[in-house]
């Protein structure tokens, strides 16, 4: 197995409240994982912990082989991150958002240009190139954070609930680049409650409840260790257990 | 990329994000009103400290220099203060800037340029009158005197930009953020009155601010004397204090650098959990729609604000200087106690009200509490705010009446005033004070800062003007002061309902 990200023992603690408490997993490269889990099971947490957003307590992370260290920007470059919570500067314009992430990845001038005209039509946003992001709806501004955080082509993309406030043109697109994705061998991790788009695109799951992992393995897997025929019935099977 | 052009990159970022969140760079009528409005309040405030430390300095370059510069220094500082958990702290840095490939040190140097670069432009419009100063000094140096204010206003935005940073950080490396926010809120009321009681004192008593031993230990001391250095042309120790000043200040961006960008990003880190504990508190948001449906049913839209902090702490300073005279020459004067305290402080609640109630940029708040569920023991209070909104200004009109009737027409209206704000203060004192009590309403503590800003910008300049009308014009001071306030009146009256009105309604 080629691991994309090693995670061992992963501990994080706020105060009192244990958000992860000794987790290890691993995510294959090339695949999509689905990281699963009630509220506040430790989803964003340890996705925020992986993308250097937060720091960990405790325990180990290895990236294509390499040991994870926060403060090396060469990780950074080969991840991309679209957040479940909609912070962007809101009075730039799309496309000042935009040149400001691509330049920092050190994407080339015209690559930029390129790419980010690419990316607003592919998700209908081109009209709004130069509209002030205050002024977008909330699946737009979705949108704008999904293009942000695969402008650089990275090679692991976290996505915490990517499809929050999307329509359903915006769900097809989404659906379309998550695809191309997996054409391309890019690693996904998914982190979603819509269990539909785990079991649909899904290569390996992780479920995780109060900060442990409670599974790791296929859904093929899942359902036969629960002896369910569903998965969602196999999922809340596990985490009520 | 290298660091250095990440660093533009984000000092770009920031200060358009900024800049366009204040309105001032929209391209709208309301932002261009706005901007003006801003510009002239500044330069309104920069003419009154020019004229005053121009009175006071009599003529000598390096008295006027350090009487206007410790003012601006107090001012800029208070302002910075109060707004740097915003400018360094945003969710936004966390969830954008956290997760690409920036150093921290990086981030922090980008903020506290952004800061220094916010601090310089006030700096500029309330010092830009000054620049000129050498035009009524003694042995008036021309230009020279116009490039020597222009350094040291530029310096003077360093240091207050540094100190104010290793403050925050200082503060924050041992509190908590929810401690510092009340610290720095306690500190602001505290700092405000202390430095106008300082300041009313130093004129009364007419004493010589470099003759107290303490002002060698600011830095606008050594700002003034470079000023001094460079109006009468002594440019050998100019250059010396110049250099002197240069190094220390890059001295301090490399402690800042080394010493809190660690703590920083500890910060940065830590934020998340703490933006999502408030977002999930609901009691924070909790709301009064109800007196939003009164208030609208009145043609009033203003939710119940509570930004009450610095207006009780001018009131106890105002009190305190009220009830012991401390600085009253003619000791059991009332007119004195009127003039001095009474006036300017009528004043600065009426721009207090002015500005809450125009340019107000918590719409995003109001528009929570129109969506909030009504709380527990809040619906009364709810009535009652949208009544005191609503029929209270009609019932106090009548009031107002009765006292021109009794007292005359300026009387009865200062009277008038001072009653309906007294009255207004007590409430408010009442809603902060017990938050969680009946009758009560849950305060937002977002956004205060201006208006604290506000407080410590008219408050100094009015009384110190009143103290320097005061000598040579008992009467008419009187007079000034009033027509000031019909003046605001009529601006009030003209920019709502002319400018405002509407925008604000469809926003």
């Amino acid at each position: 197995m080629d691991s994309a990200i090693e995670v061992k023992n992963l501990t994080k603690n706020f105060g009192k409240v244990k958000a992860i408490s000794n987790a290890s997993f691993n995510i294959e490269r090339g695949k999509i994982t689905g990281y699963i889990g009630p509220n506040g099971a430790g989803k964003t947490t340890t996705i925020n912990i992986l993308n250097g957003i937060i720091d960990k307590d405790e325990g180990e992370i290895s990236i294509f082989g390499e040991k994870y260290d926060k403060n090396s920007e060469k990780f950074k470059y080969k991840m991309g991150y679209v957040p479940e919570s909609q912070y962007i500067y809101q009075h730039l314009t799309l496309f000042e958002y935009l040149v400001f992430v691509g330049k920092i990845y050190n994407i080339t001038k015209n690559e930029l240009r390129e790419k980010i005209d690419h990316y607003l039509d592919f998700f209908e946003l081109g009209s709004s190139k130069n509209s002030m992001i205050s002024s977008l709806s909330k699946g737009n501004k979705q949108k704008l954070l999904i293009i942000s955080g695969i402008l650089h082509d990275p090679d692991i993309i976290f996505f915490d609930e990517p499809m929050n406030g999307l329509d359903i043109n915006g769900q097809f697109k989404f659906k379309d680049l998550l695809q191309n994705f997996k054409r391309h061998n890019k690693t996904i991790v998914y982190s979603s409650h819509i269990i539909e788009i785990i079991e649909k695109y899904a290569e390996k799951i992780i479920i995780i409840n109060k900060g442990k992992i409670l599974f790791y393995g296929t859904i093929g897997e899942l359902l036969e260790r629960t002896e369910k025929s569903a998965f969602d019935e196999a999922f809340l099977s596990i985490v009520n257990d | 990329m290298t660091e250095g052009k990440k660093y533009f990159l984000l000092l770009n970022i920031f200060l358009k994000n900024e800049m366009r969140g204040s309105k001032i760079l929209k391209n709208s009528a309301k932002s261009r009103y706005y901007m003006i409005l801003l510009f002239f309040f500044y330069l309104m405030t920069g003419l009154y400290f020019t004229a005053i430390s121009a009175v006071y300095s009599k003529g000598s370059p390096f008295t006027f220099t350090l009487f206007f510069m410790t003012i601006l220094f107090f001012m800029t500082m208070m302002l910075l203060l109060l707004e740097l958990r915003r400018f360094l702290i945003m969710p936004e840095d966390s969830y954008i800037l956290l997760r690409l490939p920036i150093k921290t040190e990086t981030i922090l140097l980008g903020k506290v340029s952004f800061i220094f670069l916010y601090t310089f432009i006030i700096s500029f419009s309330m010092g830009f009158l000054s620049l000129f100063a050498g035009y009524f000094l003694k042995g008036g140096a021309g230009i020279l005197g116009i490039l020597g204010m222009l350094v040291v206003l530029f310096f003077n935005s360093v240091a207050v930009t540094l100190i104010a940073s290793f403050l925050f950080l200082g503060i924050i490396s041992i509190f908590n953020v929810t401690k510092f926010d009340k610290i720095i809120v306690y500190f602001s009321t505290i700092f405000t009155i202390g430095v106008y009681i300082f300041y009313v004192y130093l004129i009364q008593k007419e004493i010589s601010l470099e003759k107290i031993g303490f002002t060698r230990y600011l830095p606008t001391y050594y700002f003034a004397r470079l000023y001094e250095y460079i109006y009468t042309n002594n440019f050998k120790d100019g250059i010396i204090l110049l250099f002197s000043i240069i190094t220390i200040c890059l001295f301090l961006i490399f402690l800042l650098y080394k010493l809190f960008s660690k703590n920083y990003e500890r910060y940065l880190k830590n934020y998340e959990k703490k933006a999502l504990n408030f977002k999930n508190d609901s009691n924070i948001h909790n709301a009064n729609p109800i007196s939003d449906l009164i208030a609208i049913l009145f043609k009033r839209e203003r939710e119940l604000r509570t930004r009450t902090f610095s207006t009780i702490g001018i009131l106890i300073a105002f009190i305190l200087l009220s009830e012991f005279k401390i600085f009253s020459n003619e000791s059991g004067s009332s007119s004195f106690s009127f003039i001095y305290f009474i006036v300017p402080f009528i004043l600065y609640i009426f721009l207090l009200v002015f500005w809450n109630t125009t340019f107000s940029k918590d719409y995003k708040a109001a528009y929570i509490f129109k969506l909030s569920p009504i709380g527990r023991g809040k619906l009364l209070i709810s009535y009652v705010d949208g009544i005191f909104n609503s029929i209270y200004n009609i019932l106090f009109l009548i009031i107002g009446a009765y006292f021109i009737l009794k007292e005359g027409t300026l009387n009865g209206i200062v009277l008038l005033i001072i009653i309906y704000l007294l009255l207004r203060l007590l409430i408010y004192l009442y809603i902060f004070l017990n938050p969680t009590m009946p009758f009560s309403a849950p305060f937002n503590t977002r956004s205060n800062q201006i208006v604290i800003f506000i407080n410590m910008v008219l408050l100094i300049p009015f009384t110190i003007f009143g103290f320097i009308i005061y000598r040579e014009f008992i009467k008419k001071s009187y007079l000034i002061f009033s027509s000031s306030l019909i003046f605001l009146f009529i601006l009030y009256i003209i920019i709502k309902f002319l400018v405002l009105h509407k925008k604000w309604r469809n926003r």
